[in-house]
Protein backbone atom coordinates (compact mmCIF):
# COMPACT_ATOMS: atom_id res chain seq x y z
CA UNK A 1 0.00 0.00 0.00
CA UNK A 2 1.27 3.46 -0.86
CA UNK A 3 1.77 6.12 1.82
CA UNK A 4 -1.47 8.06 2.08
CA UNK A 5 -2.09 11.79 1.88
CA UNK A 6 -2.99 13.15 5.31
CA UNK A 7 -6.05 15.13 6.20
CA UNK A 8 -5.63 18.86 6.88
CA UNK A 9 -6.13 20.18 10.40
CA UNK A 10 -6.31 23.74 11.68
CA UNK A 11 -5.34 23.72 15.30
CA UNK A 12 -3.88 26.30 17.66
CA UNK A 13 -3.38 28.79 14.83
CA UNK A 14 -1.45 26.30 12.67
CA UNK A 15 -2.44 24.29 9.64
CA UNK A 16 -0.96 20.79 9.81
CA UNK A 17 -1.38 17.36 8.29
CA UNK A 18 -3.01 14.72 10.46
CA UNK A 19 -2.80 10.97 10.11
CA UNK A 20 -6.36 9.88 10.77
CA UNK A 21 -9.58 9.92 8.83
CA UNK A 22 -12.57 10.73 11.07
CA UNK A 23 -14.88 10.57 8.07
CA UNK A 24 -14.07 6.87 7.87
CA UNK A 25 -15.87 6.46 11.19
CA UNK A 26 -18.81 8.46 9.90
CA UNK A 27 -19.27 5.97 7.05
CA UNK A 28 -18.63 2.97 9.31
CA UNK A 29 -21.38 4.14 11.69
CA UNK A 30 -23.97 4.38 8.95
CA UNK A 31 -23.28 7.79 7.38
CA UNK A 32 -24.36 7.97 3.76
CA UNK A 33 -21.74 7.84 1.00
CA UNK A 34 -22.16 10.37 -1.80
CA UNK A 35 -23.90 9.23 -4.96
CA UNK A 36 -21.99 8.76 -7.20
CA UNK A 37 -19.23 7.58 -4.88
CA UNK A 38 -15.74 8.97 -4.40
CA UNK A 39 -13.27 8.05 -7.12
CA UNK A 40 -10.91 5.87 -5.09
CA UNK A 41 -8.81 4.69 -8.06
CA UNK A 42 -7.41 7.94 -9.42
CA UNK A 43 -4.38 8.07 -7.16
CA UNK A 44 -2.57 5.38 -5.18
CA UNK A 45 -1.80 7.88 -2.38
CA UNK A 46 -5.50 8.56 -1.86
CA UNK A 47 -7.39 5.29 -1.74
CA UNK A 48 -10.15 6.94 0.30
CA UNK A 49 -10.81 9.36 -2.58
CA UNK A 50 -11.03 12.62 -0.65
CA UNK A 51 -9.10 14.97 1.63
CA UNK A 52 -10.97 16.58 4.49
CA UNK A 53 -10.06 19.88 6.16
CA UNK A 54 -10.73 19.87 9.89
CA UNK A 55 -10.66 22.47 12.61
CA UNK A 56 -10.54 22.29 16.38
CA UNK A 57 -12.57 25.21 17.66
CA UNK A 58 -13.87 25.69 21.21
CA UNK A 59 -12.60 22.17 22.04
CA UNK A 60 -14.73 20.61 19.32
CA UNK A 61 -13.76 18.92 16.07
CA UNK A 62 -15.33 20.32 12.91
CA UNK A 63 -15.10 19.30 9.29
CA UNK A 64 -14.80 22.59 7.39
CA UNK A 65 -13.85 21.48 3.90
CA UNK A 66 -13.69 18.50 1.60
CA UNK A 67 -12.01 18.01 -1.74
CA UNK A 68 -12.05 14.97 -3.95
CA UNK A 69 -13.41 13.61 -7.15
CA UNK A 70 -16.48 11.50 -7.72
CA UNK A 71 -16.58 8.62 -10.17
CA UNK A 72 -18.55 10.71 -12.67
CA UNK A 73 -15.65 13.19 -12.80
CA UNK A 74 -17.34 15.94 -10.79
CA UNK A 75 -15.69 17.54 -7.78
CA UNK A 76 -16.76 16.71 -4.25
CA UNK A 77 -17.21 19.36 -1.58
CA UNK A 78 -18.61 19.46 1.93
CA UNK A 79 -22.04 20.11 0.44
CA UNK A 80 -21.81 16.82 -1.47
CA UNK A 81 -21.89 14.91 1.81
CA UNK A 82 -23.77 17.38 4.00
CA UNK A 83 -26.02 19.46 1.74
CA UNK A 84 -27.55 21.35 4.67
CA UNK A 85 -24.15 22.13 6.24
CA UNK A 86 -21.90 23.30 3.39
CA UNK A 87 -19.53 25.34 5.62
CA UNK A 88 -19.05 23.49 8.89
CA UNK A 89 -19.97 20.07 10.25
CA UNK A 90 -19.59 19.09 13.91
CA UNK A 91 -17.88 15.66 13.99
CA UNK A 92 -19.95 14.40 16.95
CA UNK A 93 -19.60 10.81 15.69
CA UNK A 94 -15.86 10.77 16.19
CA UNK A 95 -14.25 9.23 19.27
CA UNK A 96 -10.62 8.42 18.85
CA UNK A 97 -7.12 9.78 18.69
CA UNK A 98 -5.76 11.98 15.95
CA UNK A 99 -2.01 11.82 15.32
CA UNK A 100 -0.19 14.91 14.11
CA UNK A 101 3.41 14.13 13.12
CA UNK A 102 5.83 16.99 13.72
CA UNK A 103 9.50 17.70 13.07
CA UNK A 104 11.92 15.89 10.82
CA UNK A 105 11.44 12.50 9.25
CA UNK A 106 12.96 9.58 11.17
CA UNK A 107 11.89 6.72 8.95
CA UNK A 108 9.93 6.81 5.72
CA UNK A 109 7.52 3.88 5.36
CA UNK A 110 5.67 3.77 2.07
CA UNK A 111 2.42 2.45 3.52
CA UNK A 112 -0.63 4.15 5.00
CA UNK A 113 0.31 6.68 7.69
CA UNK A 114 3.23 4.59 8.94
CA UNK A 115 6.17 6.99 8.50
CA UNK A 116 7.84 8.07 11.74
CA UNK A 117 8.68 11.65 12.66
CA UNK A 118 10.53 13.35 15.50
CA UNK A 119 7.36 14.08 17.46
CA UNK A 120 3.77 12.94 17.47
CA UNK A 121 1.02 15.08 18.95
CA UNK A 122 -2.00 13.00 19.91
CA UNK A 123 -5.37 14.72 20.25
CA UNK A 124 -7.99 12.57 21.95
CA UNK A 125 -11.67 13.11 21.16
CA UNK A 126 -14.87 11.79 22.70
CA UNK A 127 -18.00 12.30 20.62
CA UNK A 128 -16.30 15.17 18.83
CA UNK A 129 -15.05 16.87 22.01
CA UNK A 130 -11.33 17.35 22.60
CA UNK A 131 -10.54 15.54 25.85
CA UNK A 132 -6.77 15.07 25.82
CA UNK A 133 -3.52 16.21 24.28
CA UNK A 134 -0.20 14.39 24.50
CA UNK A 135 3.13 14.78 22.79
CA UNK A 136 5.48 11.87 22.24
CA UNK A 137 9.14 12.32 21.35
CA UNK A 138 10.34 9.65 18.94
CA UNK A 139 13.94 10.74 18.41
CA UNK A 140 15.83 13.33 16.45
CA UNK A 141 16.34 13.35 12.71
CA UNK A 142 19.59 14.25 10.93
CA UNK A 143 19.44 18.02 10.42
CA UNK A 144 18.23 19.46 7.15
CA UNK A 145 17.94 16.13 5.34
CA UNK A 146 14.17 16.08 5.01
CA UNK A 147 11.50 18.76 5.24
CA UNK A 148 9.63 18.90 8.55
CA UNK A 149 6.06 17.66 8.84
CA UNK A 150 4.07 14.87 7.27
CA UNK A 151 4.49 14.13 3.58
CA UNK A 152 4.42 11.30 1.08
CA UNK A 153 7.30 10.11 -1.09
CA UNK A 154 5.59 8.89 -4.24
CA UNK A 155 2.24 8.21 -5.80
CA UNK A 156 0.80 6.94 -9.06
CA UNK A 157 -1.92 9.02 -10.66
CA UNK A 158 -4.25 7.24 -13.03
CA UNK A 159 -5.73 9.19 -15.89
CA UNK A 160 -9.27 8.06 -16.53
CA UNK A 161 -9.35 9.53 -20.05
CA UNK A 162 -6.23 7.85 -21.43
CA UNK A 163 -6.16 4.89 -19.10
CA UNK A 164 -2.47 5.56 -18.43
CA UNK A 165 -0.58 6.04 -15.21
CA UNK A 166 1.97 8.59 -14.05
CA UNK A 167 4.37 8.14 -11.15
CA UNK B 1 4.25 -40.52 -26.33
CA UNK B 2 6.30 -39.48 -23.33
CA UNK B 3 4.95 -37.74 -20.20
CA UNK B 4 6.12 -34.31 -21.28
CA UNK B 5 4.27 -34.61 -24.60
CA UNK B 6 1.07 -35.61 -22.83
CA UNK B 7 1.49 -32.71 -20.44
CA UNK B 8 1.78 -30.19 -23.29
CA UNK B 9 -1.05 -31.77 -25.24
CA UNK B 10 -3.43 -31.57 -22.30
CA UNK B 11 -2.49 -27.92 -21.75
CA UNK B 12 -3.07 -27.17 -25.42
CA UNK B 13 -6.46 -28.84 -25.31
CA UNK B 14 -7.43 -26.73 -22.28
CA UNK B 15 -6.26 -23.59 -23.99
CA UNK B 16 -8.29 -24.37 -27.12
CA UNK B 17 -11.41 -24.81 -25.02
CA UNK B 18 -10.73 -21.54 -23.23
CA UNK B 19 -10.01 -19.75 -26.52
CA UNK B 20 -13.24 -20.92 -28.15
CA UNK B 21 -15.19 -19.72 -25.13
CA UNK B 22 -13.50 -16.28 -25.08
CA UNK B 23 -13.63 -15.86 -28.85
CA UNK B 24 -17.36 -16.53 -28.94
CA UNK B 25 -17.92 -13.98 -26.21
CA UNK B 26 -15.74 -11.37 -27.96
CA UNK B 27 -17.47 -11.88 -31.33
CA UNK B 28 -20.86 -11.47 -29.71
CA UNK B 29 -19.78 -8.26 -27.95
CA UNK B 30 -18.19 -6.91 -31.15
CA UNK B 31 -21.37 -7.48 -33.12
CA UNK B 32 -23.42 -5.72 -30.46
CA UNK B 33 -21.09 -2.72 -30.58
CA UNK B 34 -21.10 -2.58 -34.38
CA UNK B 35 -24.86 -2.24 -34.51
CA UNK B 36 -24.99 1.05 -32.61
CA UNK B 37 -21.85 2.88 -33.68
CA UNK B 38 -20.59 4.78 -36.74
CA UNK B 39 -16.92 4.29 -37.74
CA UNK B 40 -14.65 7.25 -36.83
CA UNK B 41 -11.35 8.60 -38.16
CA UNK B 42 -8.41 6.82 -36.55
CA UNK B 43 -10.51 3.75 -35.78
CA UNK B 44 -8.70 1.69 -38.42
CA UNK B 45 -5.24 2.41 -37.02
CA UNK B 46 -6.39 1.80 -33.44
CA UNK B 47 -8.11 -1.35 -34.64
CA UNK B 48 -4.82 -2.71 -36.06
CA UNK B 49 -3.04 -2.02 -32.77
CA UNK B 50 -5.87 -3.72 -30.89
CA UNK B 51 -5.60 -6.79 -33.13
CA UNK B 52 -1.81 -6.96 -32.59
CA UNK B 53 -2.26 -6.61 -28.85
CA UNK B 54 -4.98 -9.24 -28.97
CA UNK B 55 -2.67 -11.71 -30.73
CA UNK B 56 0.08 -10.97 -28.21
CA UNK B 57 -2.36 -11.50 -25.34
CA UNK B 58 -3.38 -14.87 -26.73
CA UNK B 59 0.21 -15.96 -27.26
CA UNK B 60 1.17 -15.05 -23.72
CA UNK B 61 -2.01 -16.67 -22.41
CA UNK B 62 -1.27 -19.87 -24.33
CA UNK B 63 2.29 -20.08 -23.04
CA UNK B 64 1.19 -19.42 -19.48
CA UNK B 65 -1.60 -21.94 -19.63
CA UNK B 66 0.70 -24.59 -21.11
CA UNK B 67 3.06 -24.06 -18.23
CA UNK B 68 0.73 -23.79 -15.26
CA UNK B 69 -2.35 -25.82 -16.14
CA UNK B 70 -1.59 -28.60 -13.62
CA UNK B 71 -1.45 -26.02 -10.84
CA UNK B 72 -4.74 -24.44 -12.00
CA UNK B 73 -6.37 -27.87 -12.16
CA UNK B 74 -5.09 -28.66 -8.65
CA UNK B 75 -6.47 -25.38 -7.25
CA UNK B 76 -9.85 -25.97 -8.89
CA UNK B 77 -10.03 -29.54 -7.59
CA UNK B 78 -9.08 -28.40 -4.09
CA UNK B 79 -11.73 -25.66 -4.12
CA UNK B 80 -14.40 -28.11 -5.28
CA UNK B 81 -13.46 -30.75 -2.74
CA UNK B 82 -13.37 -28.16 0.05
CA UNK B 83 -9.69 -28.64 0.78
CA UNK B 84 -8.91 -25.10 1.94
CA UNK B 85 -6.97 -25.98 5.06
CA UNK B 86 -4.59 -23.30 6.19
CA UNK B 87 -6.32 -20.55 4.22
CA UNK B 88 -7.99 -17.72 6.11
CA UNK B 89 -11.69 -18.12 6.71
CA UNK B 90 -14.11 -15.46 5.55
CA UNK B 91 -14.76 -12.87 8.23
CA UNK B 92 -18.04 -13.25 9.99
CA UNK B 93 -20.31 -10.28 10.51
CA UNK B 94 -20.33 -8.58 13.88
CA UNK B 95 -22.94 -10.01 16.25
CA UNK B 96 -24.04 -8.67 19.61
CA UNK B 97 -23.27 -11.44 22.07
CA UNK B 98 -24.82 -11.78 25.55
CA UNK B 99 -21.58 -10.77 27.19
CA UNK B 100 -21.64 -7.44 25.32
CA UNK B 101 -25.01 -6.39 26.78
CA UNK B 102 -25.23 -3.43 29.16
CA UNK B 103 -28.16 -1.47 30.60
CA UNK B 104 -31.71 -1.52 29.29
CA UNK B 105 -33.12 1.68 27.82
CA UNK B 106 -36.35 2.91 26.31
CA UNK B 107 -36.47 4.53 22.88
CA UNK B 108 -37.03 7.92 24.54
CA UNK B 109 -34.00 7.44 26.79
CA UNK B 110 -31.81 6.52 23.83
CA UNK B 111 -32.91 9.58 21.90
CA UNK B 112 -32.24 11.82 24.90
CA UNK B 113 -28.77 10.33 25.39
CA UNK B 114 -27.88 10.74 21.74
CA UNK B 115 -29.23 14.24 21.24
CA UNK B 116 -26.60 16.38 19.49
CA UNK B 117 -26.43 20.11 20.13
CA UNK B 118 -23.76 22.33 18.65
CA UNK B 119 -23.45 26.03 19.59
CA UNK B 120 -22.31 26.88 16.06
CA UNK B 121 -25.32 25.09 14.56
CA UNK B 122 -23.03 22.68 12.68
CA UNK B 123 -25.21 19.63 13.35
CA UNK B 124 -28.93 18.93 13.32
CA UNK B 125 -30.37 19.15 16.83
CA UNK B 126 -31.64 15.59 16.64
CA UNK B 127 -30.76 12.21 18.15
CA UNK B 128 -27.55 10.99 16.47
CA UNK B 129 -27.14 14.39 14.72
CA UNK B 130 -25.76 13.90 11.22
CA UNK B 131 -26.42 10.17 11.56
CA UNK B 132 -30.11 10.74 12.26
CA UNK B 133 -31.27 9.33 8.87
CA UNK B 134 -29.67 6.02 9.82
CA UNK B 135 -31.43 6.03 13.19
CA UNK B 136 -34.76 7.08 11.66
CA UNK B 137 -34.55 4.16 9.25
CA UNK B 138 -33.69 1.74 12.08
CA UNK B 139 -36.55 3.05 14.23
CA UNK B 140 -39.04 2.88 11.39
CA UNK B 141 -38.01 -0.68 10.57
CA UNK B 142 -37.97 -2.06 14.11
CA UNK B 143 -39.84 0.41 16.33
CA UNK B 144 -40.65 -0.86 19.81
CA UNK B 145 -40.70 -4.55 18.88
CA UNK B 146 -38.48 -5.74 21.74
CA UNK B 147 -36.09 -4.61 24.43
CA UNK B 148 -33.38 -2.06 23.74
CA UNK B 149 -29.99 -2.57 25.41
CA UNK B 150 -26.77 -0.66 25.22
CA UNK B 151 -23.81 -2.83 24.21
CA UNK B 152 -20.05 -2.70 24.06
CA UNK B 153 -17.88 -5.50 22.71
CA UNK B 154 -14.82 -6.47 20.78
CA UNK B 155 -14.88 -7.57 17.18
CA UNK B 156 -12.15 -8.91 14.96
CA UNK B 157 -12.97 -8.07 11.39
CA UNK B 158 -11.26 -7.97 8.02
CA UNK B 159 -7.45 -8.14 7.95
CA UNK B 160 -7.52 -9.45 11.55
CA UNK B 161 -8.12 -5.94 12.85
CA UNK B 162 -9.67 -5.74 16.31
CA UNK B 163 -12.28 -3.07 17.04
CA UNK B 164 -14.36 -2.07 20.01
CA UNK B 165 -17.94 -1.59 18.86
CA UNK B 166 -20.56 0.24 20.93
CA UNK B 167 -24.18 0.99 20.25
CA UNK B 168 -27.74 -0.10 20.87
CA UNK B 169 -29.26 -3.47 20.16
CA UNK B 170 -32.88 -4.50 19.98
CA UNK B 171 -33.53 -7.93 21.50
CA UNK B 172 -36.51 -9.13 19.52
CA UNK B 173 -38.85 -11.93 20.50
CA UNK B 174 -37.92 -13.93 17.41
CA UNK B 175 -34.31 -14.07 18.64
CA UNK B 176 -32.85 -11.64 16.11
CA UNK B 177 -30.68 -8.77 17.33
CA UNK B 178 -30.62 -5.80 14.98
CA UNK B 179 -28.26 -3.13 16.23
CA UNK B 180 -27.07 0.37 15.52
CA UNK B 181 -23.46 1.44 16.07
CA UNK B 182 -22.61 4.66 17.86
CA UNK B 183 -18.89 4.24 18.27
CA UNK B 184 -15.99 2.18 17.02
CA UNK B 185 -12.44 2.26 18.32
CA UNK B 186 -9.42 0.75 16.65
CA UNK B 187 -7.71 -1.66 19.04
CA UNK B 188 -4.95 -2.95 16.79
CA UNK B 189 -4.13 -5.96 14.71
CA UNK B 190 -5.10 -9.25 16.29
CA UNK B 191 -2.09 -11.47 16.91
Amino acid sequence: MTAQVGEILRYDGDTVRMCDTPLGDYFALGGRFPEPRFDCFSNTALWRGYVGTWEVLHERLYLVGLSGELVDGSNASLATLFPDYPDRVFAHWYSGTIRIPEGGLLEYIHAGFSSRYERDVFLGFQRGFLVSKETRINGSAPGGKHPAGYGIGAKTVFNRKTGGGQV
Amino acid sequence: MNWFGAYLLLGLFGYCLFYVFVARKRIREHRERQTDREPRAGDRQQGAIRILLGILNHLVGALLLLAIWPWLAWMEARARLGGTEGEPEEWSEFEVLDLFLLDELTLAEIELRELVDDPLGAAPKLPFGHLYPNWAEFRQLHGDSGTYRRFSGQYVGEWDIAWRYEGYVLLKKDGTRPYILTHRAFLGRNQ
